[in-house]
Formats: C-alpha cells, sequence, structure tokens
C-alpha cells in the first residue's frame, strides 16, 4: 500500500525545484537588501524585523509552490496540524496587530520605512498566505476528488 | 511531452480511476494525472511498475512512433 507521508519521484524532483527557487529568491533579497544599505536606504525598522521578513519571505513562496504543485500532500494529518498551528499564530497575530494599529495608533509606515509594526504585520499577511493558499488547495482538491483530467 | 493516451486506455480497460493505479504503483493520484497529460516524464523503474499492473508491455504503453 502507498504511504503518502512518503514522497513519489515526481514531488522529490519538484521539491528539488522548489528549494532552488526559495534559495535564488533568497540570494536574491539578500543582494537587494545588500545594494539598498550600501545607498543608505532604510527599508524596515530594526534589523530583527529585518531577518525575519527576509527569511520568511521565500518560505512563504516556496510553501505556497510545494501546496499548488502537490509536493505538500493537503489531506495528511501532519500538514493539516502544521497549518492549523501557522492559522492560530496568525489569528493571534492579526488581533495585536489590529490592536496596535487601530487602537493604539501605532504606524505602519515611519518617515518612507516600514516601522516594526509594519515588520510584524507584514509577516502576519505572510501567514495568512501560506493557509490561504492551503486552505483554497485543499476544498479543491475536494471539490475535485474523483474528477480526472 | 504528447499526452499518454495508450496509458489512459490501458486503464480505463482495466477500469481503474487513476488513483486506483496510482496506489497500486506507489505513488499519488496527481502525478498519475501527470503522467497521462505528458506533464512529467517517469523513470523506467516507474514505467515497468505501471506496466506490471495494467499486464502490459513498456512498449505498448511508453514507446512513441
Amino acid at each position: 500500500m502507498f504511504n503518502k507521508s512518503e514522497l513519489d519521484e515526481r514531488q522529490l524532483l519538484m521539491r528539488g525545484k522548489v528549494y532552488q527557487h526559495v534559495v535564488i529568491l533568497y540570494v536574491m533579497i539578500i543582494i537587494l537588501d545588500s545594494f539598498l544599505t550600501s545607498f543608505d536606504i532604510k527599508w524596515v525598522d530594526g534589523i530583527q524585523q529585518k531577518m525575519t521578513i527576509m527569511v520568511m519571505f521565500p518560505i512563504m513562496i516556496g510553501t505556497v509552490e510545494m501546496i499548488f504543485k502537490d509536493i505538500m500532500v493537503v489531506e495528511l494529518s501532519g500538514i493539516k496540524f502544521a497549518i492549523i498551528s501557522f492559522g492560530f499564530i496568525a489569528g493571534v497575530l492579526s488581533i495585536l496587530n489590529f490592536n496596535h494599529v487601530f487602537i493604539e495608533k501605532e504606524l505602519i509606515f515611519e518617515n518612507g520605512f516600514l516601522s516594526s509594526r509594519g515588520g510584524d504585520l507584514l509577516y502576519n499577511i505572510f501567514l495568512w498566505v501560506i493557509v490561504v493558499a492551503y486552505c483554497l488547495k485543499y476544498y479543491s482538491e475536494k471539490k475535485n476528488e474523483g474528477v480526472e483530467d | 511531452m504528447p499526452k499518454n493516451l495508450k496509458l489512459k486506455v490501458a486503464r480505463a480497460g482495466l477500469d481503474m480511476t487513476q488513483k486506483d493505479l496510482a496506489e497500486r504503483v506507489g505513488v499519488t493520484r496527481q502525478t498519475m494525472n501527470a503522467i497521462e497529460k505528458g506533464d512529467y516524464n517517469p523513470t523506467i523503474k516507474l514505467c515497468i511498475s505501471i506496466c506490471k499492473v495494467l499486464g502490459k508491455t513498456l512498449d505498448e504503453l511508453f514507446w512513441e512512433d
């Protein structure tokens, strides 16, 4: 019997390509950031925020690519658990960010660059993108169950 | 790559779905779909597994004239 938790040969090949895309994207972001830094152009406040965004963005792109290219088997319980956890974290962060932005009136942009709050908001969005991509794929799989191209 | 209609016909001849065949050969339904659509070129190992399950030879399923 086929064990769905193991990737088949096409999935392994595709996963390699996704890793390649993630690394290339990460390198491009580092180069772009170095370029901006060398011209004293600040795009986000705080080194921690900057590093998180620079790491999270390629991870988000790679995860979404893995979801839509069927490398992540959406019905696996381990994947479901991971996505539910992501959704929970994204939800909590959204409430916190909503509070800071709309009640405490913290700015998302300050002097032309992303503030610390803006950075938080951005990787909150990254998490939501992963969760939404998973949900779309999950429901499209359920809807097309038994349908062959 | 062109669509592999021979594979599709052989599978349908045995009244198997893509999912059934995929489970028998140990791949996902999406991979089987990609092979039939010509989007993925399977390894010889997978081709042999498919042939065994469908009772066909490699020439019958994968040889292109």
